[in-house]
């Protein structure tokens, strides 16, 4: 067969034995490692998401969003945003691993993008329904969990500068009752606080011993005047 | 004078090459060699500014097909899967050497966009292929590709998505966009009475 120089570079390439075609195996392996890396993203990814349910229910912060907009405002202010912005990284990088492969280049970016956020998110919603964060964060309160433990506990960390109080009713009086901080682990920083409930809030509904999730403002006496309060949905798995 | 094993050669689809040389045969290579460096050097030609450029260009596709072939499923077409490789080597020229700047994020490819193929009509075909050869030079890298594998290598939508990993709708909306395009730039071009 006539060859031209080109050519004849190329085929003397292969004769010395420059070049020779990789085998089947690693194309296959390639295939198989970029799948394996989509899943450990995505597993990761999965992973944050709900850790930020957990930690929005664990903390009581998503009540807020039933507290009109200030409690939507506080809500924003103490919502972990960081988590979300490495989630959403992760799932740009996810996006991009899959892109290689012929069903991922043929979506529209703008769809593979939310398919892979909505995939992280139910992925997310599954791994919330077991009971990982839970004993994760037990671990945390016995001080055995050492690379993620400083976070668990941080999600029952206090927000009074923001206004967020979180305890259970010790006493109640006639227009005021005493709520005592319950960070729920063993150290012994839990502080009390005299709570006004909202206007119109019939406090013969309260009971001693109720735990509850306030959001207000703190007077200079140190009283809660309320503008939200809810009693807390404990969701210990 | 051609022997007989090459004159069989040459009536093998790219893919029964494509997997004789899978299974080492050298004749094979040199056949797909032959029937791809024209228009390869003429794709490279409209896409780099240097001559030489091309030519290493279009080596360095060959090694990588070489070196690649195992990859290649001889179940689909070839010529998508030596213009992938093509259009990646290319691109890293345009990178390396030439440092014209390539677009990272593709608004066309966002969304999707109903574009059918239509029916290749060859009068206006041949009508379009001629502009492209005169005004393809002044098109932006992004809309130069497109029209020079649609009207110069007759590729179809689904193979130039598989080209250029973009979905088959944006290779629609580009190519009518690189048609405008290139209409204002050879009526400008054109002298006015």
């Amino acid at each position: 067969m006539e060859k031209n120089e080109l050519q004849q570079q190329v085929l003397e390439k292969i004769h010395r034995g420059d070049i020779a075609p990789l085998p089947r195996w690693y194309f296959a392996l390639r295939v198989v490692g970029v799948l394996l890396l989509a899943l450990v993203i995505l597993a990761l990814a999965a992973f944050l998401a709900s850790g930020i349910m957990f930690a929005l229910r664990e903390s009581g912060e998503q009540m807020l969003l039933g507290f009109g907009v200030r409690g939507f405002e506080t809500f924003a202010e103490l919502f972990p945003w960081t988590l979300l912005a490495i989630m959403v990284i992760l799932a740009v990088v996810l996006e991009w691993a899959l892109r290689s492969l012929r069903f991922a280049y043929r979506t529209p970016l703008l769809y593979l993008f939310c398919g892979v956020v909505a995939l992280t998110a139910l992925a997310g919603v599954v791994l919330d329904r077991t009971p990982l964060h839970a004993t994760l964060l037990s671990q945390a309160d016995e001080h055995a969990l050492p690379l993620l433990g400083d976070w668990y506990e941080d999600v029952r960390a206090k927000h009074e500068d923001k206004g967020v109080f979180r305890g259970s009713v010790q006493s109640i009086a006639t227009s005021t009752f005493m709520l005592v901080h319950d960070d729920r682990d063993a150290d012994a920083d839990d502080l009390s606080h005299v709570v006004m409930p909202p206007p119109g809030f019939d406090l013969s509904a309260l009971r001693v011993g109720e735990e509850l999730f306030v959001a207000g403002d703190v007077d200079q006496q140190g009283v809660v005047h309320a503008y939200g309060m809810q009693e807390e949905m404990r969701d210990m798995k | 004078m051609p022997s007989e094993s090459d004159s069989a050669k040459n009536d093998l689809t790219d893919e029964a090459l494509a997997a004789l040389v899978q299974r080492g045969d050298e004749d094979a290579f040199t056949a797909l060699m032959n029937r791809y460096q024209g228009a390869l050097v003429r794709y490279g030609r409209k896409f780099l500014k240097r001559d030489e450029h091309v030519d290493d260009a279009v080596q360095d596709i060959f090694i990588a097909v070489y070196r690649n072939i195992n990859s290649f499923d001889t179940t689909r077409r070839f010529s998508p899967w030596i213009y992938r490789i093509a259009h990646n080597a290319f691109m890293d020229v345009i990178r390396e050497r030439e440092r014209d700047p390539i677009v990272l994020l593709d608004l066309d490819a966002m969304v999707a966009f109903p574009s059918p193929e239509p029916e290749r009509d060859v009068i206006e075909e041949e009508r379009m292929r001629q502009m492209v050869e005169r005004g393809v030079a002044s098109l932006s890298p992004r809309y130069r590709e497109i029209v020079i594998l649609y009207y110069m290598q007759e590729l179809g939508y689904q193979d130039i998505a598989d080209v250029l990993h973009i979905p088959v709708g944006t290779v629609g909306v580009r190519l009518r966009r690189a048609r405008e395009a290139l209409k204002k730039v050879l009526s400008e071009a054109q002298p006015k009475h």
